[in-house]
């Protein structure tokens, strides 16, 4: 329980318009995009970084837990504040700060839209990769926090890959600075990286600085559908072997290709087996002959039907649909869980019969989405959080997937985070020296465990 | 519309992946996770259909969540669910107004609906202080007299704006088209009565509006305003059949263009943008008829906003908003002023009344020195300018 006092001297750092404990609130920010809720006890909605501090030197003194937030998209619980206490939400706290052409870096506050911060990053001419299906509405603290990657994590990588520098609060309310805006920088200990993808457990982000690269001329994307699985994994080592690194390579099964044509309406062929997404951008003569060389070879291997996207709206038209899937899905059962599990890029094919075999052995629908080029597959488990019998297979599945996975050299989640969706899996792939080394770390940074608990490992 | 038990079933399949928050434009302003679809839809779950008690009363800001809502529907659009967020909020405010929970000024809206039969409790012989002088001498005594086409004007163009009406009629006069109107014995249609919830006094209001354009005869009715036009095609059948062809303006004024009974001498060389209105583009997918109407009367093609057509941002006049949260309805419109500030327009058409006051005060928000150079214009209007 947060004291009046507490909640007073709240209130006054960030004032009546940031400060809310209605029970339509706490209702509000009890939930992310993972079926777990939690109310929290009080949502603050700071703009400034000094406001962070002082509210986390309360927190801190007062021992209150605090869950940092975006746009509440994560898919493993990562912003539920599963035990009370603060919910920080950093939506209002969403100024582009600078984009420096001259360095080609920016600096952002944590509440920007990923999409809107591409969108002012193409304004002059420069490129932000990084694009989780959420990017339309997921803000960049949040996409730091959870090491946020998406389709063009193939050529481009992932939001590791542009961080530069970072501005985090600590569980004291002592502000830390962490790298800056050069390339390199082997100063001391790699903090910047550290604090990406820990999910609020180790600080909290107020400032954010990445890198950005010059934009590509264009881009094409090539829809392939096939009859057997088996071809697009065919595909995807082949491309690599002519030396054409696609900007993403997505595949689909064919639950999928039918829910998302149910959805979008698109044209989709719907008795493939797979359908791939195939994207390469460069300057323009590039790639109208990649494109061409894709295509003969999709044909080669028995692609049963081609498309290629013309305009970008075309192109734009593909790649919405393919981010609706998470939601999509939600017409055929009413809860879904996705799957993160990531394999070395040869295993993938073997990871999807695994998959379906374990569907099977537990009777559950699981269709798959994977960002093919890079391993990581996500199969959604369709299922309904109320038929508790239904629930105990389910999570005998997820366990069995998450083994397989390691088993194949792979990893429990690519991009989704372990939240606490996998807390108990952790394990698994790290072992005990692994969780032995998290808690130490952890413990380094929140002595008291007041950031983001509950999340990535149990430490009390 | 949709059952309660039906609500109810699209909230529990709600999978909270957020998709919907990059549509709606009331939380592109706010930011609070209440004031989004996703959050109402959850808030809908827990209180309405949920395990939370439901306390004695409303509270002010569950209204205040489901209230400040435009009901613009692009949540549901863009809803890979198909959770229909829109109709769940609906629900939600029919709940809250049984439960006489209503905000003040909603309760405002509808007790001047019934007692002075317009939104603003303006005078009813005020209605037609904005029509050309030569129709108010034609207006007798025996109007609405009996006619092929009856004009239903709306309670916005009719108090609010200085143009819509004179425009609306000079078109109709330009085509020679036999029409009747009511004057000031129009009705309010009933659609903010619909939207607060009040499904009672929506539908005797409805079944009076039915009745007295059933007296005129006509066998088809045509109304400048998207409201009155969306409450007429989605709403009234539910309560009963008006038994007339429902038009919108742009639809009979495409249609007159199409019959060539319109001559226009004056095409304007401005840059013209064309702003979707919800109730005619989300509901109905009304999108290429007001764009052919503006081909017909421009020089260049209409620009294109980067949010358009189904995807189009609100300007924030729907719903409830303009009554409870009158400066987040302005401050919405502002964005939708910047839109067409980003593509160059000089001037921003809606087939909207609505639209038009709210981008009107939209523009005015902007501190003059930076105020784009922007007119504000209903489509009638820049049809009426090309005809000499």
């Amino acid at each position: 329980m947060i004291a009046e006092e507490a909640r007073k001297e709240l209130k006054g750092i960030v004032g009546e318009k940031g400060y809310a404990e209605h029970k339509e609130a706490l209702i509000s920010y009890s939930y992310d995009a993972y079926a777990v809720e939690a109310e929290p006890e009080l949502v603050l909605f700071p703009t400034t970084t000094e406001q962070v501090s002082r509210i986390m030197q309360v927190a801190s003194r007062e021992r209150i837990p605090v869950t940092a937030r975006g746009a509440g998209t994560n898919l493993t619980g990562g912003s539920v504040p599963v035990r009370g206490g603060i919910v920080l939400a950093f939506t209002r706290m969403n100024k582009i700060l600078q984009i420096d052409k001259e360095n080609r870096v920016a600096v952002v506050q944590p509440g920007v839209v990923n999409m809107d911060f591409q969108k002012e990053a193409e304004r002059h001419n420069l490129f932000f990769p990084p694009d989780p299906a959420s990017m339309a509405i997921s803000t960049m603290g949040g996409n730091v926090a959870e090491n946020a990657g998406g389709p063009r994590a193939v050529k481009y990588g992932v939001m590791k890959d542009y961080l530069l520098g970072l501005e985090v609060v600590l569980a004291s309310g002592k502000v830390l600075m962490t790298g800056g805006k050069t390339m390199k920088n082997v100063t001391g200990y790699n903090l910047t990286q550290l604090i990406c993808g820990s999910e609020g457990t180790l600080g909290i982000i107020t400032k954010i600085i990445v890198k950005l690269i010059p934009l590509p001329e264009t881009r094409r994307t090539l829809q392939v559908a096939y009859r057997q699985l088996e071809d697009a994994g065919t595909t995807v080592s082949r491309v690599f072997d002519m030396g054409i690194l696609p900007v993403a390579f997505e595949v689909l099964d064919n639950v999928f290709i039918n829910i998302i044509e149910d959805y979008s309406h698109i044209g989709l062929p719907r008795d493939a087996e797979a359908l791939l997404l195939i994207e390469v951008d460069g300057p323009e003569v590039a790639v109208e002959a990649e494109a061409k060389q894709l295509n003969e070879l999709c044909r080669e291997i028995g692609a049963v039907d081609i498309k290629i996207a013309r305009t970008f709206e075309e192109n734009d038209e593909i790649w919405k649909a393919r981010r609706s899937a998470y939601g999509a899905e939600a017409q055929l059962r009413p809860t879904a869980i996705a799957e993160d599990c990531t394999v070395p890029v040869g295993k993938l094919v073997q990871m999807f019969r695994e998959v379906a075999r374990i569907a099977k052995k537990y009777n559950l629908l699981i269709p798959i989405v994977a960002h093919a080029g890079d391993g990581n597959l996500h199969p959604q488990i369709l299922t309904d959080v109320r038929n508790k019998e239904e629930m105990k297979r389910v999570e005998k599945a997820i366990d069995e997937i998450s083994a397989k996975s390691v088993e194949l050299g792979g990893t429990l989640t690519g991009e989704h985070g372990i939240g606490i969706a996998k807390r108990e899996i952790l394990g698994m792939e790290i072992g005990e020296t692994g969780i032995e080394i998290t808690r130490a770390i952890k413990k380094a940074f929140d002595p008291d465990n007041i950031l983001n608990p509950e999340k990535v490992v149990k430490v009390d | 519309m949709i059952s309660a038990e039906e609500v109810k079933e699209l909230s529990s399949r709600c999978v909270k992946c957020g998709l919907c928050l990059a549509s709606c434009p009331v939380y592109q302003e706010i930011l609070t996770e209440e004031a989004s679809p996703r959050g109402r839809v959850q808030l809908a779950k827990h209180i309405f259909h949920g395990q939370e008690e439901k306390s004695s009363g409303v509270s002010e800001k569950l209204a205040e969540a489901f209230y400040l809502c435009t009901s613009c529907n692009a949540c549901s659009v863009s809803c890979p669910s198909q959770i229909k967020p829109t109709e769940v909020i609906q629900e939600g405010r029919e709940e809250i107004f049984a439960a006489g929970g209503a905000p003040e000024p909603v309760k405002a809206v509808k007790e001047n609906i019934l007692n002075t039969a317009n939104v603003y409790a303006a005078k009813k012989e005020d209605r037609t202080a904005v029509y050309p002088a030569a129709l108010r001498e034609r207006i007798g005594a025996k109007w609405p007299r009996k006619a092929d086409t009856v004009l239903f004007l709306g309670c916005v163009a009719s108090y609010l704006d200085m143009k819509i009406v004179p425009s609306f009629i000079k078109i109709m006069d330009a085509a020679k088209v036999d029409y009747t109107l009511f004057a000031e014995e129009e009705l309010c249609c009933g659609l903010p009565l619909y939207v607060m919830g009040d499904k009672k006094n929506f539908r005797k209001n409805a079944k009076e509006v039915i009745d007295m354009i059933k007296k005129t005869g006509a066998r088809e009715i045509v109304t400048p305003c998207a409201g009155c036009y969306k409450t007429f095609r989605k709403y009234y059948p539910e309560v009963g059949d008006m038994g007339v062809q429902i038009y919108h303006s742009v639809h009979y004024i495409l249609k007159l263009i199409e019959m060539k009974a319109l001559d226009f001498d004056l095409k304007t060389n401005k840059k013209v943008t064309y702003h979707d209105p919800c109730d005619l583009g989300r509901t109905f997918e009304i999108f290429d008829e007001p764009r052919e109407v503006l081909k017909a009367v421009l020089e260049h093609e209409p620009l294109e906003l980067e949010r358009s057509r189904l995807l189009a941002r609100c300007c924030g006049g729907g719903g409830s908003v303009t009554a409870v949260g009158p400066e987040l309805a302005a401050e919405m419109a502002k964005t939708r002023i910047k839109d067409a500030e980003e593509v160059g327009a000089e001037v921003i058409v809606s087939g909207c009344s609505t639209c038009k006051d709210n981008l009107r005060k939209g523009l005015k928000l902007i501190p003059k020195a930076e105020r784009p150079k922007i007119r504000v214009k209903d489509i009638t209007e820049i049809v009426a300018e090309a005809i000499t």
